[in-house]
Formats: structure tokens, C-alpha cells, sequence
């Protein structure tokens, strides 16, 4: 039945894309501006039999992952001991929330006088933006374990450690889960727009340079490359979270 | 005398509230021989649930002395959130194995609770009943001397209540655990123990320790039938008054 809904979604989609032919076609909207979709999806296949679109591709992936994989570990440690210690708690939790809510964008200027044009200082802003939401929902879902299950942890005479490991953090994970998707999405922006502040390569670099150089379909072919990305990588995260945490969305929906 | 596995003296708790100072237990004293299966009864938020984390060292008492001479576990009442719902039943089962550090049989322990073929299921796959039985199962695998039962079959519809009593009496008859059950039902109370002490509302005093003499194996139609069943059940009703 919700895949039946789903197919109406899609064809939508093209229903649009039809129109933005036909708009575009007959010179309604700005055809330079906005080719049609059928100019677009030729760019697009050209790019993809060219090596440096791949290069591109590859290099923005490789940063985000980079970054993206340090942004877990460290948020998930951080936001365990912050969890777990009142006081590491209090002394850093003024500071998150003072420094959260800082756009990331905007630390960049900073972070090239500290990193230089880089990699290095690209996947620290990538790091840096995805931090919060893991840090956030990690603290949020080790904080909020009930109370049962952790006196359950202690009537079969567990120690503070063992309860975290065996009990807060299972507890906690469709937490961290949800904290992990929302930043795949950031880690991608952050990708995007440090690689237009500064860079020799990557598909934010290329969707600049397209422009700049008034190649505009190359341009939509590679936004679309990027929609495209984050789409993908969000429909494996859901699988994936559906696959290994079914047991929170049927448990909590029962209650 | 006996030498207690279990024994309270001259309890006393009370929680800070704010400002102001909730005496909830008040100098309870009472001692258990190892397999005695004693029900704990009183009124509503007397502090049966105090009583039962305090003798599982979940709170500290504020006067008085728990001695227990062997492992103890607590079924809690609320079973939806004190099993793991991560683990399958057999997962759930097997944790009180790992914690006692050995091996069991989970075959067994599978059959005597009633469970074949459930092994796989998550916990939101089954009914309350079976929920309980779980929680149950995994206590006695973890294999302690004594059991607390905070108001387990507490709510649940009264069939399976009659069911799972019956099988607890069964499974009590066949290991030799000590068990303290809290419940507010005074048949039940009754029907599944050797003792039952009455607490008085709240702050909880013991206003009475009642031995049961009814014959086991007990059945829930003669045993409640019985003029001495009735005869309790008259005595223990006037204490909760
Ligand atoms: N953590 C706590 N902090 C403060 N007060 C508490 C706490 N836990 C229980 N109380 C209070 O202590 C009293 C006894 O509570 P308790 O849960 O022991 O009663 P109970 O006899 O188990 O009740 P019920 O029949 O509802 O299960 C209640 O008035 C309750 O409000
Ligand atoms: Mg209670």
C-alpha cells in the first residue's frame, strides 16, 4: 500500500520535469539560465565518461567520508562520557551550546588563517558541522535510558561500566542513529561549500567553475550529481536503520 | 532459631523531597528461612516497591540493616521496560546466564516457563503475560537464592493472573528459591505463600505476619474454597482496613 502512494510521488516528478521541458523548450523560462532537462541529461552522460568528473566525484566523497567517520567517533565517545558524568557534563554543556549554534560556514575564514586552503582544513569543517547533532542526540539518548532498565542492570549486579556498555548504549542507539542521519546531510553541505571557498577539486568546485565559466548545463549536472548523493546516501542510512534498530521502531510504536 | 537467608532489621527510609522529609518505611523487621515464599501486602503507595529496592540495595535505607546470605535478583513490575528490547527472548534469557557466570540450560528453563518456540521473538512480539514470563525466566537463570516480585502479574487480566500464579507455585516447587512477592491482592497474597506480611499505609509498619497453612500443591478452586482459606483471607482483609 505505502509503495502504491510512493509511485504517485514519482511520477509527479516527471510530470515537472516535463513541464520544465516544455517551459524551457519554448523559450518560456530563460534558456540559458534554465536549459531543458534533455540538454542537462546529455551534460550529464558526457560527465560521467570523463575522468576528472570522477576525480571530482571521488575526492568530495573521500573528504565527506573522512570527515563524516571522525564526526562519529568523536561525537559518540564524547556524547557517552557526557552522558555518563554529570560533571564533564556541566563544565562542556554551556560551551556546545554556546558554539552549536555558530553556522559552520562561518568558522571557515578562521579555519584557513589555522589549516591553510586544504583538505585538512576542509574535512575539519566537515567534522565540525557534523559533530553537533551526534554529540546532542548521543548525550539526549544516554541521559534519557529509564530507570528500569538501568536498576535492571544493577539487580543482576552490574557496574557503572557494564550497565553503559551493555544497557545505556544499546538503549541509546536509535538516538545516535537519528543524530548519525541528520549529519550525513550536513557532512555533505559542508563538503559542497568548503569546496567553493577553496579548492582545486571536488563537485562543489566544479558546480562554481561550470558557472563561472557559463557552462550551464555541466552546472545542473552537477547539482544534480549532488541531489543525487544525498538522496542515495540517505535511502541506505534509512535501510540500514531500519535493518539494525526494527526492534525500536515496533517497540515504541506498540506504546 | 533458623539461620536467616534473608533478614531486615529496624528498617526505616524516607525520600527528600524538596524541602520536605517522606518517611515511607518505619522500622520493619522481619527475617526468612531459605525456599519460603512470603507475599508482601498494603495499601497503595505504602511502600511495598521502597521496601523491595531497599532490600535489592537500590536505595539506601536511611536507618537499619539488610543482611542476605546469597545472590538476589527483583522482578520489577514493570516488565515492557525492564526487558531488553534489542534482545530476542532466548538474548533476554540468556543475559541472567552470563551474569551468573555459567552456562545453563536454556531448554529447560525455556519449557518451564512456557515459552518453546517464542526463542526468536523481540520482546514488543508478545503479550504481557508472556513479557512477564520472560522477565521471570531470566531472573531464575541468573540464579539467585532469593527472587523479589515487585506486583508482577499486577497488570494483567485476571486469567492470566490465575495461570501464571499457578506456574509460578510450579516453578517455585521445583528450585529451591526464596521468594518475596509484593502484591495488593489478598488472594493472590494468600494463595501463593507460606507467610504474608500486612504493611500498614504509609509510613509502612508491619502490622502483621500471617503463616498460611494451607495444604500445597494448592489449586485455585479447593484451596479457595477451603475454610481456613477464608478464614485468612477475613483476618488478612480487617489488617488492611
Ligand atoms: N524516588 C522517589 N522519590 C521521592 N518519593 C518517592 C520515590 N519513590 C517513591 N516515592 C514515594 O514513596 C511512597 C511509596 O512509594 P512506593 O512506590 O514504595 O509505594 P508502593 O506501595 O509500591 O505503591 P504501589 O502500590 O502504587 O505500587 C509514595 O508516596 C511515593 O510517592
Ligand atoms: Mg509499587
Amino acid at each position: 500500500m505505502k509503495s502504491e502512494h510512493k509511485i504517485w510521488g514519482y511520477v509527479f516528478i516527471l510530470f515537472l520535469i516535463l513541464v520544465w521541458e516544455i517551459l524551457s523548450g519554448a523559450n518560456i523560462i530563460e534558456k540559458l539560465f534554465l536549459p531543458p532537462p534533455s540538454k542537462i541529461a546529455v551534460s550529464f552522460y558526457k560527465l560521467l565518461l570523463s575522468s576528472d568528473f570522477w576525480i571530482d566525484l571521488t575526492s568530495s566523497l573521500y573528504r565527506m567520508f573522512f570527515g563524516y567517520a571522525i564526526a562519529v567517533m568523536l561525537a559518540v565517545t564524547l556524547g557517552i562520557l557526557m552522558g555518563s558524568f554529570k560533571l564533564l557534563y556541566n563544565l562542556l554543556d554551556p560551551l556546545i551550546e554556546f558554539l552549536r549554534p555558530l553556522p559552520s560556514v562561518a568558522i571557515i575564514p578562521a579555519a584557513i588563517l589555522f589549516l591553510g586552503i586544504g583538505d585538512v582544513m576542509k574535512v575539519f569543517i566537515i567534522v565540525w558541522a557534523s559533530t553537533w547533532p551526534i554529540l546532542l542526540n548521543t548525550i539526549d539518548g544516554i541521559r534519557n535510558v529509564d530507570p528500569v532498565q538501568i536498576d535492571t542492570g544493577r539487580v543482576f549486579g552490574m557496574n557503572k561500566l557494564e550497565i553503559t556498555r551493555s544497557i545505556k548504549i544499546p538503549n541509546a542507539a536509535p538516538n545516535i542513529a537519528t543524530g548519525m542521519r541528520i549529519s550525513l546531510a550536513i557532512a555533505l553541505i559542508l563538503t559542497i561549500t568548503s569546496e567553493m571557498v577553496s579548492g582545486t577539486n571536488g563537485i562543489g568546485l566544479f558546480i562554481l567553475n561550470s558557472q563561472r565559466s557559463f557552462r550551464i548545463p555541466e552546472m545542473y549536472a552537477g547539482i544534480i550529481t549532488v541531489a543525487a548523493i544525498g538522496f542515495l546516501l540517505n535511502l541506505i542510512f534509512v535501510k540500514l536503520e531500519r535493518k539494525l534498530l526494527k526492534w525500536n521502531k515496533e517497540a515504541t510504536r506498540q506504546t | 532459631m533458623y539461620n536467616p537467608i534473608l533478614s531486615v532489621s529496624n528498617l526505616s527510609v524516607s525520600y527528600q523531597n524538596e524541602n520536605k522529609k517522606l518517611h515511607v518505611l518505619k522500622n520493619i523487621n522481619f527475617q526468612s528461612k531459605e525456599g519460603e515464599f512470603i507475599s508482601i501486602i498494603g495499601p497503595s503507595s505504602c511502600g511495598k516497591t521502597t521496601l523491595l529496592k531497599s532490600i535489592a540495595k537500590l536505595i539506601d535505607p536511611c536507618f537499619g540493616q539488610i543482611n542476605t546470605n546469597g545472590k538476589l535478583t527483583l522482578v520489577f513490575q514493570d516488565y515492557s521496560k525492564s526487558l531488553f528490547q534489542w534482545k530476542t527472548v532466548r538474548q533476554n534469557i540468556e543475559f541472567g546466564f552470563e551474569r551468573n557466570g555459567k552456562t545453563g540450560n536454556f531448554q529447560k528453563l525455556i519449557n518451564l516457563v512456557g515459552l518453546k518456540g517464542f526463542e526468536n521473538y523481540h520482546p514488543y512480539q508478545l503479550s504481557g503475560g508472556m513479557q512477564q514470563r520472560v522477565a521471570i525466566a531470566r531472573a531464575i537463570a541468573y540464579d539467585p537464592q532469593i527472587i523479589l516480585m515487585d506486583e508482577p502479574f499486577g497488570s494483567l487480566d485476571s486469567q492470566t493472573r490465575l495461570r501464571l500464579e499457578d506456574e509460578l507455585l510450579r516453578i517455585w516447587g521445583r528450585l529451591n528459591k526464596t521468594i518475596l512477592f509484593v502484591t495488593h491482592d489478598v488472594e493472590e497474597a494468600i494463595y501463593l505463600a507460606d507467610r504474608v506480611i500486612v504493611l500498614s499505609s504509609k509510613p509502612a509498619k508491619i502490622v502483621s505476619d500471617v503463616r498460611i497453612n494451607l495444604a500445597r500443591p494448592r489449586n485455585q478452586i479447593g484451596t479457595k474454597k477451603s475454610k481456613e482459606y477464608i478464614r485468612l483471607w477475613d483476618k488478612i482483609y480487617k489488617f488492611l482496613q
